[in-house]
This record gives C-alpha cells, sequence and structure tokens, in this order.
C-alpha cells in the first residue's frame, strides 16, 4: 500500500515537473509549456496526488493516513528530483506509461 | 515595492539564519537523530542484546515477578515492541513508600526470562534528544533560550524564505549538481521546499513547545513544578491533571531503559496518582497479610487475547494492581491512540478483575475544543510518539532533509562569498564554524557512539564520560577549525568521521554480547537499522570526501558532479539508528 | 526598504521588531486571550500558538516596510494602543 501511494504520488510529480519550463523539453521534446497545457497537468497532478490518499486509507486510519500521506509526498517529491538528475529516462518512461496527462496532450497546444 | 520586497526578505532570511545556523544544525542533527532515541538507546546497551523474542513475554514477565516481588502491591508490564526487543517490569512493593525516587524495577529477556541487571549506563539517545532543545552543560533555562531564539529566528527565515523565492514551483524538481554555486542553492532548495510542511510545521511546534521558557510572562503553572527540580522532563513530559493512564503512557513513551531522570520523573505521577489510595491499603494489608494473599491464579494469557480482541489493536502495556490476589485489577493498555489530538495517552484500555470479568473499558474521544486538538495534533507531530515505524522513518526522512537545509544554506552563503571575502573576518569566522558545526559535529555524534562501546562497562559516572566524549570531539574540531582548517580541514573531519560511522557496525558486533548472527536470529532490526543507518552516513561522507580530494587535485575545475548532493557536505542519512 | 544602510537606524528597526515585536505580539494575544475567553490550559496551549504566529507576521512586516522611521514608530504607536486597551480591559500580566 505504501509502495502504491509513493508510485501514484512520483507519477503526479511528475505532471508537475512536465509543466515546468525546466523539464518540458525532457517530456515533449521541443517548445514551452502554455498555461493551458499547465493548468491541465497541474489538475492531473493534484488528482494523482489526491488518488494516493486511497491505498493510505486503506491501511491506516484517517489520521494516521494523512500523516503518512502528506509523509510520502516529501519522499516522492525528492525521489523525483533524483530521478530528474541522475535518471532522466526513467521519468520519460514514466511518462509515457503511466501518466494520464499524456491523454490530454494532443488536444491542447 | 516587489523588488524592494524580495530583497528585504533575502536580507532577512539570510541574516535571520546565519546568526544561529550553527545551533540550527546540531538542533537539526541530534533533533532528527531524536526520533529514534529509543532505538538508539537500545544500540547503546549491548548488554541489552541478548534478548530474544518470544512467544510467550507474559509468562517471562509473570515468573520474573512473581519471584522477586509476589507481594507487591502494583506490578506494571512494557512488552517489547517494535522499538524495544526487552520486558520492562516495574513494580512497587506492599507498603512502599512513595517518594520521588526510582522504583524497583527491571528489564528482562523476554525468551529466557532472566533479568539483564549489568545494564551499562548510558544516556542513550536521551542525551541527543534533551541536547535537541537544552543543548548540554548549561542551565536548563539558558539552553531553551538559546534554542528557541534560534527556532524563532528559523520560524522567521522559512516565512521570508518563501516569499524571497518568486519562482519557488518553476524550481521546484531542480536540482543541477557539478555547478559551483548553483548546486548548493540547488541544494538548499531541495532540502527546503521539497519538505517545507515538515519545516513549517516542526520549526512551529518547537516553539510552541517551548513556550514554558520563551513566554516568560505567562504566569501559573498548573503543571507542578515541571519547569524545576525533580520533576524534569523537558516538554515533552510536561503533564495536566493528573490521570493515572496518561501518566503511566507519558511514562512508558519516556521511558528508556536507562535514563534515571525520566524513570523519577515518572514515578513520581505514578506515585501522586496513587497517593490518595496508599495508607488505606498499607493499613488494610498489614492487618489481613495472611488472609488476603492467597495466591490466585490469574490466567493473564487469555485475559491478554481479549483485551487485544476487545480494543482491536496489539496490547503496549499492562499494570495489575494486587497481583495474585482476588482483588486483582488487571489493565491493558492500547498501542494505537485514538485520535492525534493526544499528545500524552489517547489509547485505549481495558480493565479486568481477578475473576476475568471486564470491569473497565475505555477508548477516549479525541481532545475536546478546538484549541486542544488543533493543538494535540501539532504536538504530536513534533513528538512524534504516535508514530509507527513507516512514520518514524518518514519523520527521519524529513529531518534529514531539514538538516541539508540547514547545512547547505551556510555552505551556499561561504561559498558565494568566497572569492571576494576570503581573508576578511566575517567570512573566515563563517568558514571556521561551518567546518566545525557541520563536520565536526558528525565527528562529535560518531565518537559518542564509539565512547559508548570503548568505555567499559561497569565504570563509575560512564554516561557522563560518553557525553563529554562527544563535547570533547566537536571541541577538538573547533580548535582544528580555527587554528588549522586552511590544511585539508574539510578533508580530514570528514574523512575522521566517516571512518567514526563505516567501523560503527564493526564496533558494535566485536563489542557486544550478541555478534551479527545472533542478532539475525533474534531478529533484533532496531540494532541492525542502526548500523545500516551508520554504513549509510558514512557513504555519505567518504563519497564526500572523494569528491574534496578530487577538487584539490584540480584546481580551477569547479565541476563537482556528486552521487547524493553535494560534496563537501555530508548529509544524506546521519546514523542513529532505529 | 531601498537599501539597508545605515548602521544605526538598521540596529534601531532589528532591536525594535525583537523586543517591540515581542512585546506587541505579548499583548496582542492577551488581548486575544480576553476575547475568546479561554482559560487554563486551554488558555495556555491558545496563547503559545498565536504568539509566535503573530509575532513572526509582525517581524516579516517590520522588514518590509520601507522606512526605518515608519517601522519603528508603528511599532512603538502599536504597543501604545493595545496596551493601553488592555490595561483599559482590566488585564493585568
Amino acid at each position: 500500500m505504501t509502495a502504491l501511494a509513493l508510485i501514484l504520488i512520483v507519477l503526479g510529480f511528475i505532471h508537475f515537473a512536465a509543466s515546468t519550463r525546466a523539464f518540458y523539453k525532457l517530456i515533449f521534446g521541443r517548445g514551452r509549456p502554455t498555461s493551458k497545457l499547465r493548468n491541465w497537468l497541474h489538475i492531473v497532478g493534484y488528482m494523482y496526488l489526491a488518488v494516493a490518499l486511497l491505498p493510505c486509507l486503506q491501511a491506516w486510519n484517517t489520521q494516521m493516513a494523512i500523516v503518512i500521506w502528506l509523509g510520502l509526498l516529501h519522499v516522492g517529491a525528492v525521489v523525483l528530483t533524483l530521478l530528474l538528475t541522475y535518471w532522466p529516462e526513467a521519468v520519460k518512461r514514466l511518462w509515457q506509461f503511466a501518466c494520464a496527462g499524456r491523454l490530454g496532450k494532443p488536444f491542447l497546444p | 515595492m516587489k523588488g524592494g520586497l524580495r530583497k528585504s526578505m533575502t536580507w532577512l532570511h539570510t541574516w535571520s539564519s546565519l546568526i544561529v545556523i550553527w545551533v540550527l544544525f546540531a538542533v537539526f542533527l541530534t533533533g532528527t537523530t531524536a526520533f529514534f532515541r529509543a532505538e538508539i538507546t537500545h544500540w547503546m546497551t549491548p548488554e541489552h542484546h541478548l534478548s530474544a523474542k518470544s512467544d510467550t513475554p507474559l509468562v517471562s514477565a509473570t515468573d520474573y515477578l512473581q519471584s522477586v516481588a509476589p507481594f507487591a502491591e502494583t506490578w506494571q508490564i512494557s512488552l517489547p515492541d517494535s522499538r524495544s526487543p526487552v520486558l520492562g517490569l516495574n513494580w512497587q512493593a506492599e507498603g512502599e513508600e512513595r517518594q520521588r525516587r526510582r522504583g524497583a524495577r527491571a528489564v528482562i529477556d523476554p525468551a529466557s526470562g532472566t533479568a539483564i541487571d549489568d545494564a551499562r549506563e548510558t544516556a542513550g539517545g536521551n542525551f541527543l534528544f534533551r541536547f535537541h532543545y537544552e543543548l548540554y552543560g548549561i542551565s536548563r533555562e539558558a539552553g531553551r533560550w538559546i534554542v528557541g531564539a534560534a527556532s524563532m529566528l528559523m520560524f522567521i527565515a522559512i516565512i521570508s524564505g518563501i516569499i524571497m523565492h518568486r519562482k519557488i514551483f518553476a524550481d521546484f524538481f531542480t536540482f543541477r549538481p557539478g555547478k559551483k554555486t548553483a548546486s548548493w542553492v540547488d541544494a538548499h532548495v531541495v532540502g527546503s521546499v521539497l519538505a517545507l510542511p515538515f519545516h513549517i510545521m516542526i520549526t512551529f511546534t518547537g516553539l510552541f513547545l517551548l513556550a514554558g521558557t520563551l513566554l516568560f510572562w505567562q504566569g501559573g503553572n498548573e503543571r507542578g513544578g515541571n519547569e524545576r527540580g525533580g520533576n524534569q522532563g523537558g516538554p515533552q513530559q510536561e503533564h495536566g491533571a493528573p490521570e493515572r493512564a496518561p501518566q503511566e503512557r507519558g511514562a512508558r513513551e519516556g521511558r528508556t531503559p536507562d535514563t534515571a531522570q525520566e524513570e523519577r520523573g515518572q514515578k513520581q505521577r505514578m506515585t501522586t496518582a496513587q497517593e490518595g489510595d496508599e495508607p488505606e491499603q498499607t493499613r488494610r494489608r498489614t492487618s489481613t497479610e495472611d488472609n488476603n494473599r492467597e495466591a490466585v491464579a490469574i490466567d493473564l494469557e487469555d485475559l491478554y487475547q481479549q483485551a487485544q480482541a476487545l480494543m482491536g489493536q496489539p496490547v503496549h502495556d499492562i499494570s495489575i494492581e494486587k497481583p495474585m490476589t482476588a482483588d486483582a485489577s488487571i489493565t491493558f493498555r492500547g498501542s494505537e491512540k485514538s485520535s492525534l489530538s493526544h499528545f500524552r495517552g489517547g489509547t485505549p484500555e481495558v480493565t479486568f478483575n481477578a475473576l476475568g470479568e471486564v470491569t473497565e473499558e475505555s477508548t477516549p474521544e479525541g481532545a475536546e475544543g478546538i484549541v486542544a486538538k488543533v493543538y494535540g495534533v501539532l504536538r504530536s507531530l513534533h513528538e512524534g510518539h504516535f508514530a509507527d515505524t513507516l512514520t518514524r522513518w518518514l519523520l527521519f526522512f524529513s529531518g534529514v532533509l531539514g538538516t541539508v537545509m540547514v547545512g547547505s544554506g551556510t555552505l551556499l552563503w561561504s561559498q558565494k562569498r568566497e572569492r571576494q571575502q576570503a581573508g576578511q573576518r566575517g567570512y573566515e569566522l563563517v568558514s571556521a564554524l561551518n567546518l566545525a558545526g557541520i563536520a565536526g559535529m558528525f565527528v562529535a555524534l560518531g565518537a559518542y557512539f564509539w565512547a559508548n562501546r570503548i568505555i567499559p562497562a561497569g565504570t563509575e559516572g560512564r554516561s557522563d564520560l560518553e557525553i563529554q566524549t562527544f563535547l570533547i570531539a566537536w571541541l577538538i574540531c573547533l580548535l582544528y577549525a580555527v587554528f588549522l582548517r586552511k590544511k585539508h580541514g574539510w578533508l580530514i573531519q570528514l574523512a575522521v568521521a566517516g571512518t567514526l560511522f563505516a567501523f560503527l557496525p564493526v564496533l558494535d558486533f566485536v563489542t557486544s554480547p550478541a555478534g551479527l548472527l545472533d542478532a539475525i536470529a533474534a531478529g533484533d532490526w532496531v540494532r541492525i537499522s542502526f548500523d545500516i543507518v551508520a554504513l549509510l552516513t558514512a557513504a555519505g561522507l567518504w563519497t564526500a570526501v572523494y569528491y574534496l580530494h578530487k577538487k584539490a587535485r584540480t584546481p580551477g575545475r569547479k565541476n563537482r558532479p556528486d552521487k547524493r548532493r553535494q560534496s563537501p557536505r555530508p548529509q544524506n542519512k546521519q546514523e542513529t539508528a532505529s | 526598504m531601498a537599501a539597508l544602510s545605515g548602521r544605526w537606524p538598521l540596529t534601531a528597526r532589528i532591536l525594535t521588531a525583537a523586543v517591540g515585536g515581542y512585546a506587541l505580539s505579548t499583548v496582542i494575544t492577551l488581548l486575544l486571550l480576553l476575547v475568546t475567553g479561554f482559560e487554563g490550559r486551554e488558555a495556555r496551549m491558545f496563547t503559545s500558538m498565536i504568539f509566535f504566529i503573530a509575532y513572526v507576521i509582525i517581524v516579516i512586516v517590520a522588514f518590509s516596510i520601507q522606512s526605518h522611521k515608519k517601522t519603528i514608530g508603528l511599532i512603538a504607536a502599536g504597543n501604545g494602543v493595545l496596551w493601553g486597551a488592555w490595561y483599559l480591559a482590566g488585564g493585568e500580566l
């Protein structure tokens, strides 16, 4: 459960990373993020983060679940930062295979 | 005004943190380890390492208690848990004077049922815990003022840091190692921004935990002399209206086998609660001693199972009044709090009488009132008493990030000014303090753990000696930093720290009655985790040494690509145990 | 603030923010206690939380204002007014 939550969190954060100028290129190739795309990615990102609460709630009572979820957010952010620095290809793969935000891209500038 | 605001906030951020940054680093380093203080204390008490897991700890406990204190007034049993594998027993003998002194207690190996009575005297993780809010060697008031002031400055630094960081989200995941100043900035950002919720929480809660000292105008201490004298225990052990359950819970949580002060504090609390009853019971006892002392067999194991089933969670500790008599009352306390708003107590309880009937059941509701709820939850988050293993590691992780944040902050400051200011007094002072405050702290920590194993177990006052080793090691690093730092100061201190930590596991298994295989067989993960974290810390330190060395050999090259995060800064994990 | 020039004005601002800010936070907390009517332990919890929030806000604001004089004046005035109100409302430390 913990692992699942963490993975969802990392995937959610990937969406946020993809919306930043620094990492847009990694995910999308050329160009820059537009604000529409950014909004879309943020929404999907937040949804991933929210969904990550579910496995936590499965395994713990509400209060503990929230605490653990918050703690995992910290871990996930660091994990993604390290991945982006040292293993960006992995991030790209994760984007391609597991990030729902991708589905919106063709419809957006 | 925007430009003006950011500039002032940058100024405020830099200076409010810089003047106390080494205190903050020490607080963060020791505070982070303190999340695992029970575990550290276990590592530092090798005599406990022989304890093996048992399926029937209750049998061991009651057998021992029956042999040692069959006529006791009360028995208390603390079951082994994920933080400590030993059984803790306490008892108050019949007619014993309730005073502020250590009550009778023993630590038992659950598997063999024998008492471990030669455990070395050590402050263990509690030294680190107390250090992080009181420092050491100065009066408690002074220590708390210093830490409190530093925390307030940190709070200011956090808020001003947020305001000044205009692209806080754009830079979120950016880490660019290998670029001199930018790497430090990134490390600093990673440490601070990515763990911002934690930092805000821990600083704010740290502040209000010290409010007793810092807000000197707050009169009327309901808490019975918490700030002075015998009932010392620091913020973690303040107590209001004496209720038995929270007190004993506090006792349980506060206790690690070897802390005299906290023990005394707990004894006093338990005493106060039972004071009312005592005289009467004594009278009754002595007059009908023979009659009431018929041993009544009580199937503790069965009651234990029932209690667990009723509470729906594992039992954490047990107290038995008038054990082995017909008047016995057995209370089982659970291990999980019903709500975070209870920073003390808050666990369910079931009480049985000698006939095995449930006489009392309680599941505490959350604290009442929004103020108490908010306060309780926040305080719980800081103190982490509620935390299970995962949560504890998560808190620890965030603490490490905080330590990275503080350390990289000061290194960033000097890196930025290296060229222009080298040679100037302020800069040199900061550089020396950086070296001693960061690398030196790691050396001191390593030395503390080494002292624990090197100083013979029977030595008088050895826990003070261990602490003195910590301080002396740090002092040596400081002197070195002041006078010799240009001679590879960082390299040497980091290498020393790295060596100390790298050999901690070896030291552990050589100087403990239980070796590596024994530890694995006994499932002593607390101890093994400590050793693993020590190795990870050593790895971080040595990585830093390696890159420093590389950089020294290729002058002019600014690149320092690095595995973890930075070069000269050894951060990532600190030992601590778990 | 334009440039944080001038040693003494800056020092004055720092001291004012630190000490004056502490006093201001104290009186704000006390007044809020009056308003909310909390007592005993609840009061203590409330105080310990509110005080530091007030203090950090005051310090941040104290360093965002452009002029040193204005900052010092504001904090002094704030203290004067609020402590006056406190004593008028019958409060004692």
